[in-house]
């Protein structure tokens, strides 16, 4: 296809891109550990490097904080429901109890181990991101089919100085978010992207 | 009226065709009819016309709407766009960009079809996503809209070269030709029939409209194909001589179905007659034979003169495909819905459906179980019916074809008894193919084929997308690989099966899924509101489930086959896709704990087209980042695992990203900025 010979020509012309280049606190941490292995076993004939750079700590409060909003607010409407009516009491025990749990693991367990799980990368050629945390995902996409590049900031992430970097391509579904940057981390990245895309001939699909 | 106009630099506005406003009188009558007829003839009650009254109104209001509509539309083609203005009391202005337009469809309805008129049909792509309504131009008269599509595709040698040269020494065989004089009168009676004919042989109007319409409404199709089809079509059972004719020739299209619906009083015979084509006086059939014989012609006029649009046929319709769309459950809904309309319809002549039903039952006196199966089995059969019904007429002369275009190629779909549809697909939008089988019906072979493109609507009524009707797998496979067009057909290649983890994985989740259900019905059960009886469900719903899973496991496979990439699942539709290596823009793996645990990888290729993500789950952990990096070669190769010989897993197709590859090699141990930037 044409778009792709042409991207070809693109990438000489992005001097400046620089990887994540902006100094970055966690860019020291290092990428080893159980979470930062990529799939497949240490055997296997090739397997994914995690990507160089991880989120930063704030992070971790900004996902307690999320969890806790969303699931703790759930289980306390739910709650109530049971408190002030009681037929719903037999039905609703099974649900309040999983609530609990869930509202526990979201805002104690997931944002240690998001933590620890997500990394990212942008070259010229692709953005690379490792998220999640009881499913994991690795993602890949190229520059060249790059269509939008936003930096979005959440209330909670106002407060915290954060932004997510969302990357998304001509697929409905091939975006790929990067949480937990700093603000000025993530308006880089996207500047910078958005400078190596724009010059990408074709539209993209 | 005609689209010349648009040629000098800042074209003049143009209306739909004026026949809209016609039509929608002819409507407005027509919705008035019933209610008139079971007011003054069969002398209905008042009370009982209210569905009449509401037909009526409903009627006017949508033809009222229609002919303001028509009044404040204009639209033009610039060099650079097509502009459309519309709307009465909210003006709406919309251009598209002309380079931006990835499809130009047409359809017509009957009544469109009646007064030779075209709906249009731009596509962007944009609809795609943000639910935005298309660019229609309802309506266009017949041969306006094909040049419009010309113009608008690039396939401005389909209008343009044969006007002058090739087309018009072709003239005077051509039937359209011939039928000429019978058009230029038709035209001025004005009377119902009569305006039947310029559709019929719309050509004529372009006779007479210009000399650049003349050929491309008749003939872009006509000639090749049409010839194409008739060596086929002989095989092919009865229905499709006439249907076959039909599509063949725009003009001749019409013809036929006048002639089969409207019958011999309609003087159709005579207008065939002066037509100069010699044709018994009966309807139907002598009809097909004339147009058989238009499209002998315009075949022979075709081949001898441009084969400039060649056209392969990939498929045609086969009338025992409707097996396969009769089946299901869908018959009880579609039973529903006709019986409901059935009920209202003859209780404005004071009938009780239900009365009728539950006598006949009485009088049979069957006995309540046999009763109840018999009422099954019939309301099964009634919806089957109008299944059938409701198949043919949607998929009446199918025929799914391959046409040379200014920029290639593309894939044409026409079908439709009363409401035509032409869909063309552009061949270089194309991405792969995907194949559905239901679960229940695999036995029978039963599938559905759609194509993986980009910029057609996947939520449309019209399925744009969809290749085939439902049918058996065995021609959905072949027309796929006719379709894509590569020797070992990646829909037909042996697929590398799945670890058995994966099918440990599924027996876990169904476990676990008939757990999670029961532990939420615990404590209604101890509380005594819910019967004990219902865990004892749960326990046989178990085995159910498992069995769910090994099918499941089954439907696994996936394998890379020249420059596809091949993957197949799915539980209630198995579904086997084919997706062009060089389309895929993002690659995501998955791992969740359990797929973790039991060395298991899910790889997700993400394309602009189609679904837009084609999963592949449950690959064996160890062989996933090889499947993947040689899904979308060379994509991954900078974040490989340095410290294992990369043996350069992609076999990239030509033209891929292999070339951009080498240049990078950002290579993981090298975080300097400067390392990306070779040059």
């Amino acid at each position: 296809m044409t778009i792709r010979e042409e991207t070809g020509k693109a990438p000489p012309a992005a001097n400046k891109e620089a990887g994540p280049g902006t100094p970055d606190p966690t860019v020291g941490r290092p990428a080893s550990g159980r979470w930062a292995a990529g799939p497949g076993a240490p055997d296997a004939p090739v397997r994914l490097r995690p990507p160089q750079n991880g989120v930063e700590r704030r992070a971790i409060v900004w996902w307690a904080l999320r969890g806790l909003t969303l699931w703790g607010g759930a289980l306390a409407a739910l709650a109530a429901v049971a408190v002030f009516w009681a037929p719903s009491r037999p039905w609703l025990a099974a649900p309040i109890v999983a609530l609990a749990v869930t509202t526990v693991a979201k805002s104690l367990v997931e944002p240690w181990w998001r933590f620890a799980v997500h990394r990212w990368e942008i070259t010229d050629q692709a953005t690379y991101a490792v998220t999640g945390w009881v499913v994991r995902e690795w993602r890949v996409a190229p520059t060249s089919r790059v269509q939008t590049v936003d930096a979005v900031r959440g209330p909670l992430e106002q407060l915290l100085g954060l932004s997510t970097l969302r990357v998304t391509t001509a697929s409905s579904s091939g975006a790929i978010s990067v949480a937990g940057l700093d603000k000025d981390v993530a308006r880089d990245a996207a500047e910078r992207l958005a400078a190596v895309a724009e010059i990408t001939p074709g539209d993209a699909t | 009226m005609s689209s010349d106009d648009t040629r000098p630099s800042e074209p003049t506005w143009q209306r739909l065709n004026h026949r809209v406003i016609w039509v929608d009188l002819l409507w407005s009558l027509l919705a008035l009819t019933p209610g008139a007829v079971a007011l003054f003839v069969v002398g209905a009650k008042p009370s009982n016309l209210v569905p009449w009254a509401i037909v009526a109104a409903l009627g006017l209001f949508g033809a009222g709407s229609d002919m303001l509509r028509w009044t404040f539309t204009r639209y033009r083609v610039t060099d650079q766009e097509v502009q459309r203005r519309t709307g009465v009391f909210v003006r709406r202005y919309r251009a598209v960009r002309r380079d931006r337009i990835r499809s130009v469809d047409t359809h017509a309805r009957l009544r469109h079809r009646i007064a030779g008129l075209r709906v249009v049909t731009i596509g962007a792509g944009q609809q795609l996503t943000t639910g935005q309504s298309a660019f229609v131009l309802d309506a266009l008269a017949a041969p306006e809209a094909t040049l419009l599509r010309a113009t608008l595709m690039g396939e401005s040698e389909v209008p343009a070269p044969r006007t002058p040269a090739e087309e018009f020494p072709q003239a005077p065989e051509n039937p359209a030709a011939q039928h000429g004089p019978v058009d230029g009168s038709a035209q001025g009676l004005g009377e119902v029939g009569a305006r039947l004919g310029p559709e019929n042989a719309s050509p004529q109007g372009l006779g007479e409209a210009g000399a650049p319409h003349g050929p491309e409404n008749g003939s872009p199709q006509g000639p090749g194909e049409a010839g194409a089809r008739l060596g086929s079509e002989d095989a092919s059972p009865q229905g499709l001589g006439e249907a076959g004719a039909r599509l063949g020739s725009e003009n001749a299209s019409p013809q036929g179905l006048v002639g089969a619906s409207r019958g011999p009083e309609n003087g159709s015979p005579q207008r065939l007659g002066k037509g100069g084509v010699r044709v018994g006086p009966e309807d139907g059939s002598a009809q097909v034979g004339e147009a058989g014989v238009a499209g002998a012609r315009g075949g022979g006029g075709g081949e001898g003169g441009a084969p400039r649009e060649r056209v392969t046929v990939l498929a045609r319709l086969r009338p025992w495909w409707v097996v396969y769309n009769v089946v299901g459950v869908w018959a009880y809904a579609m039973a529903a819905g006709l019986l409901w309309g059935l009920y209202w319809f003859v209780s404005t002549f004071g009938i009780d459906l239900w009365d009728v039903a539950t006598g006949l039952a009485d009088r049979a006196s069957l006995g309540p179980v046999a009763t109840a199966v018999v009422a099954f089995v019939a309301v099964g059969v009634f919806g089957a019916a109008g299944m059938a019904v409701s198949f043919f007429t949607t998929n009446w002369g199918l025929e799914l074809a391959r046409v040379a275009t200014a920029s290639g190629s593309a894939l044409r779909t026409r079908r439709g008894l009363f409401t035509t549809r032409e869909v063309n697909r552009d061949e270089a939008r194309m991405r792969g193919i995907l194949i559905r089988e239901p679960l229940l019906w695999r036995w029978a072979g039963m599938s559905d084929t759609q194509v993986i493109t980009t910029g057609l609507q996947l939520y449309s009524m019209a399925e744009p997308a969809t290749i085939l009707p439902r049918g058996p797998v065995g021609v959905a496979r072949a027309v796929s690989a006719a379709v894509l067009g590569v020797e070992p057909s990646p829909l037909t290649v042996p697929l590398t099966r799945h670890p058995r983890a994966a099918l440990r994985r599924r027996l876990w989740w169904a476990t676990l899924l008939t757990a999670v259900i029961a532990a939420f019905l615990a404590a209604p059960v101890l509380a005594g509101v819910v019967p004990p009886l219902v865990l004892w469900c749960l326990l046989g719903l178990w085995p159910l489930t498992l069995l769910l899973a090994v099918a499941a496991y089954r439907s696994l496979g996936h394998t890379v086959s020249g420059a596809y990439v091949v993957a197949r699942s799915g539980l209630v539709s198995r579904s086997t896709s084919a997706l062009r290596r060089d389309a895929v823009s993002t690659i995501a793996l998955r791992e969740s704990i359990l797929q973790r645990r039991l060395g298991l990888t899910t790889v997700s290729t993400m394309t602009a087209a189609g679904w837009g993500v084609y999963a592949t789950p449950d690959l064996d952990a160890h062989e996933a980042v090889s499947f993947a990096s040689t899904a979308a070669p060379g994509l991954l190769d900078p974040f490989l695992e340095p410290s294992t010989p990369t043996p350069q897993p992609s076999t990239p197709t030509p033209d891929t990203q292999a070339p951009e590859l080498p240049e990078p090699s950002p290579k993981p141990t090298n975080p300097s900025p400067d390392g990306a930037d070779p040059g």
